[in-house]
């Protein structure tokens, strides 16, 4: 297929009603890629902790990993949307990649915007080729949801930063070749807030740096850890943007991650609802399919114009974002709705597979996990919901 | 709460209720309530006259030694949920529960003499303020004279006698001696009115109850009325899920009975539950109430936080499983409709209710 080189800039904020010929081919050929390895794959993966490498390899052969990073570092030239319906296709076949939105959706959004040119030659090309994998490290015990009140602390000695402290619940660890780490460089004195910088932490296994995993119930390739810095030395040259101004490269992967956080719940719900016609027009008690029943039809016909609401939103915000226009009230609308419909259609389709709708053959409950995750991560659905109070509504700020 | 008895209906109170029920079913049709509500009299007389002279109803709750019946207020849980059955235009919540209850926690005997054979009357507080949360602008009491307004008070204008809280005190004035103007509401089976006692000389009054007795009288009505009300609610919710069963029954479309679509017998089955638990709440307030149980309060703020939902929705699902037949004049879906969404109101909203339940059970306020 053909990817358009133009880049974000040139593309206007419109949303066409029906895919275009080159969105169909995207996600006919994604599908089809996934479609050889299926979600027994996934679950395989999400039972040994090992990375789904060889579906990885082979969307990023194709090109479908750098969808959204600049052709001059070897990616698609395209945009968030391109890279949004490649997570959309992946998790509608049962092989949701969490992956894809630390390094292409955050890192990948970043660093073209705020790395310097070496980091920009160093890192992109790994990213878009998928060749080298990047997580993020930002949430601590005391910082979830308010990223000011971050300790992890990055000192200058010399010409070197050195870091100290503990980050929590930072995914996939094992797996990455590098992250993005926020520290704590200076505290505003006017608001008592910390300065945050981010850094490039270049070698995920550098002396100082010890990682303990947190067990959870989410079901995936990707483990949860605990991050201990202990005099952690990076050089000058680590820093992204401005020291002191980290949050300002770090805002612009928030939409990206949740715009990409939204398709994976989207996907998985196609994912299930296909599931669940394909079982209930199949299954038969009482002589009848058990998709002829009004009670199994209008909670999954329900589940679908949800679907269809969310799917909506979340184009609209990965458009907009795209044009370069401000989309943050958009992505998170997209997440709060993507992650409801996404948690419906999986819960409705487990039901109407009655007891077999928690066996592993019909894959459908170990899906649970990773989209419950979304009604807490990356930004939890009362935070959308102050968000929107406060931005949209203009009503006063409640925390 | 141990000393709270067996919830279940006993066999006095299924008597008590077959006798109302037959007594409402002859002279209660709803065909009646309906073309009351376009006339301009506040209160079925009639009906009253029945249930107070005939069946005794009007003291149940009162003491052998004021000429009350000497029941409790879980018998009469059991009218009102007859009364709500049937929408009817009578003036028992505000004069036989509220009134009651109000002029018994200030020991106004010679008063629950007159009620219990039958005398109306009501407490001089907006119908859908709590009667011991403090209104804005309450009358003026001095020299045994009340002056100033009260908006919005269910069944003044049927009333003989007014109970009036005003600082310090609560009085008794004679509705004729008050202007009760009644104003127009969605609720036409229970009337308000504007009780105006006069700006300049004012109406004469007695003083019932002063000081320190005050706010403790006040909040034992205020949560008998929650509690009773709740019954009210529960029947009117009961009547109406019966109504739409009945229909769904007979009703065909698509060459079945509609109601063997799943989509109608699953949301019939929903209500069959939340009322259930509305039945469970009601009770154990109206007994918290029968017994004066500590758990009153919470008892009766829980109930109406969750009565008021259960009998609107009973009432919305009925307008809606009836298709366009709920939606006329002459299905009377509406008058279910109106009464639960103004009981929603009364006495306190179901979030006014939760916040109060909120403080009983020591959660911490919220913040203002």
């Amino acid at each position: 297929m053909t990817i358009t080189s133009a880049g974000r800039v040139d593309r206007t904020a419109v949303l066409p009603l029906e895919p275009t010929e080159e969105e169909r081919v995207l996600r006919s050929t994604v599908s089809d890629i996934v479609g050889r390895f299926g979600h027994s794959y996934y679950m395989e993966r999400s039972r040994s902790g090992e990375p789904m490498r060889e579906l990885w390899e082979l969307l990023g052969k194709s090109g479908f990993l750098g969808l959204n990073i600049p052709e001059e570092y070897g990616g698609g030239g395209a945009g968030l949307t391109e890279l949004a319906i490649v997570l959309e296709e992946l998790s509608a076949r049962g092989c949701p990649e969490l992956a894809m939105v630390l390094s292409q959706g955050i890192a990948g959004s970043i660093l073209p915007l705020h790395g310097s040119a070496e980091q920009k030659a160093r890192y992109l090309p790994g990213i878009a080729s998928g060749a080298e994998k990047f997580v993020f490290a930002l949430t601590e015990p005391d910082a979830g949801s308010n990223s000011h009140n971050v300790t992890t602390s990055a000192q200058l000695d010399g010409d070197e930063w050195v870091i100290r402290g503990t980050k929590y619940y930072i995914s996939g660890v094992d797996h990455c070749d590098h992250f993005l780490l926020v520290a704590r460089t200076g505290t505003n004195e006017a608001t008592g807030r910390g300065r945050l910088t981010l850094f490039i932490v270049d070698d995920p296994n550098i002396a100082g740096l010890e990682r303990q995993p947190i067990p959870t119930a989410l079901q995936a390739p990707e483990r949860q850890f605990t991050l201990f810095f202990d005099g952690v030395r990076l050089p000058a040259d680590a820093v992204v943007g401005e020291v002191g101004h980290g949050l300002r490269p770090l805002f612009d992967g928030l939409n990206p991650e949740r715009v990409l956080s939204a398709v994976i719940c989207t996907g998985v719900a196609r994912y299930a609802l296909d599931r669940a016609v394909a079982y209930t027009t199949q299954r038969q008690v009482w002589g009848v399919p058990i998709a002829a029943h009004q009670g199994v039809q209008h909670p999954l016909a329900e589940a679908a114009i949800e679907l269809e609401a969310a799917r909506g939103m979340v184009w609209r915000a990965a458009a907009l974002f795209d044009a370069g226009r401000p989309a943050g009230e958009e992505a998170n609308m997209a997440k709060f709705l993507a992650s409801r419909a996404g948690l419906k259609a999986l819960d409705t389709a487990i039901q109407m597979h009655g007891g077999n709708g928690l066996a592993d053959e019909y894959g459908l409950a170990d899906l649970w996990g990773i989209v419950r995750l979304q009604q807490i991560a990356p930004v939890s659905t009362q935070m959308v919901l102050n968000h929107i109070a406060q931005h949209t509504l203009g009503l006063p700020r409640s925390y | 709460m141990s000393d709270v008895p067996s919830l279940l209906y006993t066999d006095v109170e299924d008597d008590l209720r077959a006798a109302v029920r037959s007594m409402l079913e002859s002279h209660s049709p709803w065909a009646r309530v309906l073309e009351r509500t376009d006339g301009d009299v506040a209160g079925d007389r009639k009906l009253w006259t029945l249930l107070t002279d005939d069946l005794g109803l009007a003291g149940l709750a009162l003491g052998e030694d004021v000429g009350g019946a000497g029941a409790s207020w879980r018998e009469v849980a059991v009218v009102l949920e007859e009364l709500g059955r049937a929408v009817c235009d009578v003036p028992y919540l505000t004069s036989v529960v509220t009134a009651t209850a109000l002029a018994e926690a200030v020991g106004a005997r010679e008063l629950l003499a007159e009620l219990a054979t039958g005398a109306v009357a009501a407490v001089a507080v907006p119908f859908t303020q709590p009667l011991d949360h403090p209104v804005s602008d309450p009358p003026r009491f001095a020299a045994g004279r009340i002056r100033g307004r009260v908006p919005a008070v269910a069944g003044a204008a049927e009333a003989d006698v007014l109970l009036v809280p005003v600082a310090g005190a609560v009085v008794r004035v004679a509705a004729a001696d008050a202007r009760i103007e009644p104003v127009p509401s969605l609720d036409m089976t229970r009337r308000v009115a504007d009780i105006d006692f006069g700006a300049e000389g004012g109406a004469a009054a007695t003083v019932l109850a002063e000081r320190d007795a005050v706010p403790a009288a006040l909040a034992r009505a205020a949560a008998v009325s929650a509690a009773l009300l709740a019954s009210e609610q529960l029947g009117l919710a009961q009547r109406c899920l019966e109504m739409t069963v009945e229909y769904v029954g007979q009703r065909r479309q698509f060459g079945r009975l509609i109601g063997s679509y799943q989509a109608l017998k699953h949301r019939l089955a929903d209500l069959w539950t939340a009322i259930a638990q509305a039945r469970a709440v009601a009770r154990y307030a109206a007994a918290c109430a029968a017994v004066d149980d500590k758990d009153l309060p919470v008892a009766a703020s829980l109930a109406q936080a969750v009565c008021s939902v259960v009998a609107q929705q009973a009432a919305e699902e009925c307008v809606q499983l009836h298709g366009g037949i709920g939606f006329t004049w002459e299905h009377p879906a509406h008058l279910y409709l109106k009464r639960a969404r103004a009981d929603a109101l009364a006495h306190g909203t179901a979030g006014w209710h939760r916040r109060r339940v909120g403080a009983l059970v020591d959660l911490p306020p919220v913040a203002d």
